[in-house]
This record gives structure tokens, C-alpha cells and sequence, in this order.
């Protein structure tokens, strides 16, 4: 226990009063713990302890929510039809990132275009030849495809166009991306070279045609791409996407229960004080610890 | 313990500043239409509130430990703790922190 000094003590009485009258006045009565003076305090405490607690076990049960989610690395998993994991016009499934899937229909070369900053597998600059494929009919709605990776100097012209008639293929889904940098980087006056994957601006090329809000990564480029020098793409949105946000749901939860933590300990210290301070009441006790205790004004 | 007073002070000042940068951002957040460049401001700063959270804690127990030096009650005790949770509150408690202790504990805030 601290012992004070009287001049800290006249300090802490001339302030005592400043919170409005909150603190109690305590009577000459020795005061217990179950003393009704004390219950607004342990109140206080219930729900501050109570509250906290809640609240870090609420995070704790969404930290290991996204841990369940994000633990099965799903891009080894065997494919499925694409229509199993995603339709036409829904959002993107959290199980469905990086899954390989079986897409099987027509390519659309109208919406061929290149996404120029795409590492290649040794890091180097380059683009994805990318055309949506309509799955099933023709008319259907079309998810859009990377077919491979091509160096940053690749244009279209010398790339083959993408095989017409049914096609079979397997790749990684991956959701729609966000506009890179403000779609600044677009300043090459060449509509068939974007920045980013977009829906909306495969959108453009291809009217009427409706398309998917996710696309797929061949695994494998076709034959024909692969003899014109196309290498396969690598994912670079891997499962992971929402990591961050788990670690963030733990460490609220940590900050939760160490704040239900302290209040007990503020609980406890407030108690004690109030009840060992008129324990102690009599010629011998300190009078300076009266002062901890705040007088109505 | 004389570093205690001046802690508190930075502390408060981070705290305070981290408040009200998270509670625009939360604002811009959820208030502002989504896909604007300032709604996506707000979701992109949306980690500060780890890092406010995290000072926070320190804050909690310096402010703790100075009270106990200052010798304030309770009420003040959670006045100075509250002052982290409302955005804009804390200024004002820093200021009046700093008049009280310089008024009433000389020793405290000289450094």
C-alpha cells in the first residue's frame, strides 16, 4: 500500500468533487463488501466484466470461424462443374476461392483483351490473354478465362485466337478484381489492354452478353496457346484473401478479455479500498487514505 | 515515476488522434455510398482500430497508475478511461489532467 503524503491528500479532497457528486459518502459504518453502498459498484462491474467478456468470446468464435474457412486450401481439391459452385448472378462464395473447376463452352473472342502487370511464374512482367467463355450454349453467360501468361510485349495480334466449337477446360476460380490504381494505369490507347480483370469492362466488349462475377485460371494453357508461347497462369489470389481479417478478430478478442480483465482488477481494488480503509478506522489508521475515497462536494 | 505525466500526455494525444481518424473512417465507411473513393478510404483504414484498441490498453493502465499517484477517485478513474472511447473527449480530459496536476501535484508533472 502507498502511504501518502497530507499535501496529496488535502489535493485529492479538493478535488473530490468535480465528478458531479458521483462518488458516495461514506458513513462513520464499517463498510463490508455485500454493503448496499457497494452494490452500484459491483454492478458496475457485473456488466463492464460481463460486457467485455461477451464481446472477446464473439470475436473469438468469428477468428475461428475464418480459420475453418480459410484452413482448406482448396486449390487441390478435385474440380467440379462450375454451375455446382457459382451461378450467373451470385456473389462470390467464400468456399469458392481458388477451387478448381470445370468449365465447359464456347469461347467469345470479342471479349478477348490483355491484363497487363501479371507476374509471370519467375516474377517477370507480363499479361494475361484472357476471353470469356460462355458455359454451356453459346447464349449463356459467360465466365471469363485466363488462358495463360504472356511476356509485357505480347500484343494480340500474335496470339492465336482461342479455338472456336466447345471447349473443356479446368481452372482455378477467382473473384472479380477491384480496379487497380484507379484504372489510371489504363493510358495505352488500346482497349484490348486493361489493368485489371473487371467484369465491367469485359462488359463493353461483349454487349448483351451477361457474365459471371468471378473467372477462372486454366490450369493449363490449351495446346494451341501453349505452341504460341503462352505459359499458364499462376493465382494471385490465393484462399488467404481474408487472413488479416482473422488475425484482426483475434486480437479484438484478445483486447476484449483484457479489458474484462482490468475492470475486475478496478473492481477489486475499488472494494478493497473502500472496505479495509473503515476497517482500519481508528487513531493509528492513516488518515491520508480517507482521501482515495471522494466526498460529495 | 516522474516519466508517468508525460506518457500519459502522449498517450492521450495518440489515442485521441487515432479516435477520431477511426470514427471518420467508420463514418466514410458505412454512411457514404459504397464504391466511392471515400467509402473505400474508410474500409482501407478500418485496421486502425486494432492499433487504437492495442494503445488503448497501455493507455487504460498509465491512466491507472496515475490516477493512483494523483490520488483521484473512481469516478474520475473512469472518467480519464472513458475519455479513449468517445471521439473529441479526450482533449478536453488531457487539458483538465494537466491543470489539475499542475495545480495539485507540481512533483508529478515536473520532468
Amino acid at each position: 500500500m502507498v502511504k501518502w503524503s497530507d499535501q496529496s491528500c488535502e489535493a485529492g479532497d479538493g478535488r473530490a468533487g468535480e465528478e458531479g457528486g458521483h462518488g458516495p459518502s461514506y458513513p462513520e459504518e464499517v463498510l463490508r463488501w455485500w454493503s448496499v453502498r457497494l452494490w452500484g459498484a459491483h454492478l458496475l462491474a457485473l456488466v463492464c466484466v460481463g460486457f467485455a467478456a461477451g464481446m472477446g468470446v464473439w470475436q473469438f468464435d468469428a477468428w475461428q470461424e475464418r480459420r475453418a474457412a480459410e484452413q482448406e486450401d482448396l486449390t487441390e481439391v478435385a474440380p467440379v462443374p462450375i454451375t455446382d459452385v457459382i451461378g450467373p448472378d451470385d456473389p462470390f462464395p467464400r468456399a469458392g476461392l481458388g477451387r478448381p473447376v470445370e468449365v465447359s463452352g464456347t469461347f467469345l473472342d470479342a471479349g478477348t483483351v490483355l491484363v497487363s502487370g501479371r507476374d509471370g511464374a519467375d516474377g517477370e512482367d507480363g499479361r494475361w490473354l484472357v476471353t470469356p467463355l460462355s458455359v454451356g450454349e453459346p447464349d449463356q453467360p459467360a465466365v471469363p478465362v485466363v488462358r495463360g501468361w504472356v511476356p509485357a510485349d505480347a500484343s494480340l495480334d500474335d496470339l492465336p485466337a482461342p479455338p472456336t466449337g466447345t471447349v473443356d477446360l479446368t481452372g482455378w476460380l477467382q473473384p472479380t478484381e477491384a480496379a487497380r490504381g484507379g484504372d489510371a494505369a489504363d493510358d495505352e490507347a488500346d482497349d484490348r489492354v486493361v489493368p485489371s480483370l473487371r467484369v465491367a469492362d469485359l462488359v463493353q466488349l461483349l454487349e448483351g452478353q451477361d457474365l459471371y462475377g468471378a473467372y477462372v485460371v486454366a490450369q493449363e494453357p490449351l495446346a494451341a496457346d501453349a505452341s504460341a508461347g503462352v505459359a499458364a497462369a499462376t493465382l494471385d489470389q490465393l484462399p488467404p484473401a481474408s487472413r488479416f481479417t482473422g488475425l484482426r478478430n483475434i486480437l479484438y478478442a484478445i483486447e476484449w478479455w483484457v479489458f474484462a480483465a482490468f475492470a475486475i482488477f478496478l473492481w477489486w481494488r475499488h472494494v478493497r479500498d473502500a472496505t479495509t480503509e473503515r476497517a482500519a478506522d481508528g487513531p493509528g489508521a492513516d488518515p491520508a487514505d480517507d482521501a482515495v475515497v471522494p466526498s460529495k462536494p | 515515476m516522474t516519466r508517468l505525466f508525460p506518457t500519459y500526455r502522449v498517450l492521450a494525444l495518440v489515442v485521441g488522434v487515432l479516435l477520431v481518424v477511426g470514427a471518420l473512417s467508420s463514418v466514410a465507411k458505412y454512411l457514404l455510398e459504397d464504391g466511392t473513393a471515400l467509402q473505400q478510404l474508410g474500409d482501407d483504414l478500418t485496421p486502425i482500430w486494432i492499433i487504437h484498441g492495442w494503445i488503448y490498453m497501455v493507455y487504460v493502465v498509465v491512466a491507472f497508475l496515475l490516477s493512483q499517484k494523483a490520488r483521484w477517485s473512481m469516478p474520475q478513474l473512469l472518467l480519464l478511461l472513458v475519455a479513449g472511447l468517445v471521439p473529441g473527449l479526450i482533449f478536453w480530459v488531457e487539458r483538465r489532467v494537466v491543470e489539475r496536476l499542475r495545480a495539485d501535484h507540481p512533483e508529478l508533472v515536473r520532468t
